[in-house]
């Protein structure tokens, strides 16, 4: 069980290995703050839904399985969507549109179609957990690049999440942005095009000779 | 038992869970919603209104205080992306207007001029009449955003007209 989790975080991460979920990847990993915000959202509804369709996996007809597991999937980012209305409004103000649209996600349809609805509740459970991780990673490390670089700061604004405490959390790193294209769109795919040109170096690197066979295999596959 | 039935219940029982599922979260969050939603347009009349808004306006029509020296209406014009909702300020019988967007779902970045707390080009334009705002060419890219922001001017307009002549004001409008 343990590794349904690693394997999802690491090997099957979802943004950098499967290129799933790039749309609200994208658009609002400009902050740390809204990353967070995204992932805990997109953590809530990926590990609801999968827990979920594991539960109902035995009364789920086949032929209607895709729209159930919408349906189910929609219900959690609706309940998540009522939950930041209600308690953390200033960041649902934010961040609502790309909130809405988790619902469309197809890293959370594509766990709940390969993974949870096959699997007993544990194991689903376990790859949900390690989904959320693996796509939070990818949101914030995005968002703590295109913050630093196009704002100068880390951190900022996480009193609209956690509270006015946490105002005390942002760091200032430079008086002037060195980079203020990081805040917008192009700078958006520029940054996660390097990301995952170095995540993709990485895992050549570390991958065995065996890997790479393999990888020569399928890449001749005609 | 058939197995068209046996599907039919299934669905139903997961289509009956969601529902359940969603009525007792709107149960929990509805006071906190409307609380929220309430403090965010009070903010955003008394902004408009260079003071604090009074707290017991009276909507009629869309319109609150139709007789009075303003006038503020609220509406909806549709964008690019479905209706956009907006709250809009109209002092004594003239043109000049205020508006603020309140809701939309028009494609971020590129109709982010209407977001008023992304960017000041609607608090710019405060009590100026709508033939003396930019033309199209100044936003490009977003030429249907544009276009309804018009409209909802020219909206507001008809609505304060109507709600002052239904409510048979002494002063009518020029």
């Amino acid at each position: 069980m343990p590794n349904d989790f690693g394997r999802a975080v690491i090997e099957n991460n979802p943004a950098w290995a499967q290129l799933l979920g790039l749309c609200p990847l994208l658009a609002v990993s400009n902050t740390v703050a809204n990353a967070t915000g995204l992932a805990i959202a997109s953590a809530f509804v990926v590990i609801g839904s999968n827990t979920s369709i594991s539960l109902l996996r035995r009364i789920i007809p086949d032929i209607a399985r895709l729209p159930c597991f919408v349906l189910i999937i929609a219900t959690f980012t609706t309940l998540t969507v009522m939950m930041l209305e209600a308690y953390a409004f200033d960041l649902y103000s934010r961040i609502a549109l790309f909130v809405q649209i988790i619902v469309t996600n197809c890293m959370i349809l594509g766990r709940a179609e390969v993974f949870a609805s096959r699997q007993p509740v544990g194991r689903a459970l376990m790859d949900a957990m390690g989904t959320a991780l693996g796509f939070a990673i990818a949101l914030l490390t995005l968002g703590a690049i295109r913050e630093a670089l196009g704002q100068g700061t880390l951190m900022d604004d996480m009193d609209l999440l956690f509270g006015p405490a946490a105002a005390s959390l942002r760091i200032d790193l430079f008086s002037t942005p060195p980079l203020s294209l990081a805040l917008l769109p192009p700078g958006a795919f520029l940054i996660a095009g390097l990301a995952f040109a170095a995540v993709q170096g990485l895992r050549n690197e570390v991958s065995t000779p065996k890997d790479e066979a393999d990888n020569t295999l399928t890449t001749e596959r005609p | 038992m058939p197995k068209s039935l046996v599907t039919g219940i299934a669905l139903l029982v997961i289509g009956g869970l969601c529902g359940l599922a969603l009525t007792q979260t709107h149960q929990l969050t509805r006071a906190p919603i409307e609380e929220n939603r309430t403090r965010q347009a009070q903010a955003l009349l008394s902004e408009l209104l260079g003071r604090e808004a009074p707290t017991n306006l009276q909507w009629v029509s869309g319109v609150a205080n139709a007789c009075g020296d303003w006038q503020f209406v609220r509406g909806a014009k549709g964008g690019y992306a479905g209706p956009i909702e907006y709250i809009a300020l109209l002092t004594g019988t003239s043109t000049s207007i205020s508006l603020r967007v309140t809701r939309h779902q028009e494609t971020p970045g590129i109709a982010d001029f209407i977001d008023h707390s992304k960017e000041d080009y609607l608090p710019n334009l405060d009590n100026s009449p709508v033939e003396d705002w930019p033309s199209l060419d100044n936003i490009s890219g977003a030429t249907i955003t544009h276009k309804a922001l018009r409209a909802m001017a020219a909206q507001a307009q008809t609505l304060r007209r109507d709600a002052r002549e239904q409510a048979t004001c002494e002063a009518t409008d020029a």
